[in-house]
């Protein structure tokens, strides 16, 4: 009996109709907590921080680069981990978090990647250089687009899922070579501006609205993919009478 | 505000176009995050609403096709 009760939030949580209807909650909240962090930051960054001694202005892409860097990384742990968790116990739902989470991953790292080369210009002279670090974020951002594809190459849902989440999980190796690539080889790219471990190279001036940004893209993060997964809900569950219901309710609205 | 005036801020000493670059194809990257799903949302509750008008119809033709057939 107490067995039964332990396990009913772990099924409960893997309703795609407890998800769905859970975030439209939540929905209207995180985005007005999440804009106005990332609008805070921004303007902090962007027009009130000093400027970087030996960068100048430039290094206020800062603000943008490694908010995005980060979550891109993290991404892929929750995309890994929700693949492994469709894998063990084969929950509908974190399958479909794990396909919003591959879209999302990757429109981050495009953004770490472009905001990087742009950078990389007034401070290197390069825009592109085949450093450890950018080279592994490029993979990163392949492996990506690896988890998007595959689900157009088998017919069954079942077997793309997978399959998608074999791949993650293996592509799950790159990742701390991403975050010791600065320390492993001589790179051009800068070492981390945040360590986990010690106080921050950087001035509180600076670094306050680097935190606020980061969090600001953690809570993006989770905006843009319950929309999306609520998105994959729809699409895997049309044949569901709850569904349907909210869709002749929808309709019975206008 | 670190800097004296707005155009100041536009040029940052010359480091504006990569920084406002920047800022702006993210700031259009992160619109599209949120867009896209909301849009593909609305396309599959039209696509829901066809599908279930779809099977009233069907449903009601059977229902015809059962009341003209003879009895026999």
């Amino acid at each position: 009996m107490n067995f039964n009760l332990q396990w009913t939030w772990f099924h409960r949580l893997g309703s795609p109709r407890w998800f769905y209807q859970k975030t439209q909650r939540w929905l209207p909240w995180l985005s007005v907590i999440t804009l106005s962090l990332l609008i805070t930051g921004l303007v902090w960054g962007l027009a009130f921080a000093p400027a970087d001694a030996k960068q100048g202005n430039s290094f206020r892409i800062i603000y943008l680069h490694v908010p995005a860097s980060v979550v891109a990384l993290a991404g892929y742990y929750i995309m890994a981990i929700a693949g492994a968790v469709g894998l063990i116990w084969r929950i509908k739902l974190s399958y479909m978090l794990m396909r919003s989470a591959a879209p999302i991953g990757a429109a981050l790292t495009f953004i770490a990647l472009v905001t990087g080369a742009i950078w990389g210009k007034p401070t290197w002279g390069a825009y592109w250089v085949w450093d450890a670090r950018i080279t592994s974020m490029l993979i990163l951002l392949f492996l990506y687009l690896g988890v998007m594809a595959l689900r157009h190459t088998y017919s069954s849902n079942e077997t793309a899922d997978k399959a998608s989440a074999i791949l993650g999980l293996v592509g799950m190796v790159n990742v701390p070579i991403i975050y010791k690539s600065v320390d492993w080889w001589q790179t051009l790219h800068q070492p981390a501006t945040i360590k986990f471990t010690g106080a921050p190279s950087m001035h509180p001036d600076m670094f306050m609205p680097l935190v606020v940004m980061i969090i600001g893209f953690y809570l993006f993060y989770a905006v843009s993919l319950i929309l999306f997964t609520r998105t994959e809900i729809l699409r895997r569950e049309y044949r569901a009478n709850w569904v349907k219901q909210l869709v002749a309710d929808g309709s019975a609205e206008k | 505000m670190y800097f004296d005036s707005i155009q100041q801020l536009v040029n940052m000493d010359g480091h504006g176009v990569y920084v406002w670059t920047a800022f702006s194809i993210s700031i259009v990257v992160m619109m599209a995050l949120v867009l896209r799903p909301l849009w593909q949302s609305k396309k599959e509750f039209n696509n829901i609403k066809l599908h279930i008008n779809l099977q009233q119809v069907n449903k009601a033709a059977l229902q015809q096709k059962d009341s003209d057939a003879p009895h026999s």
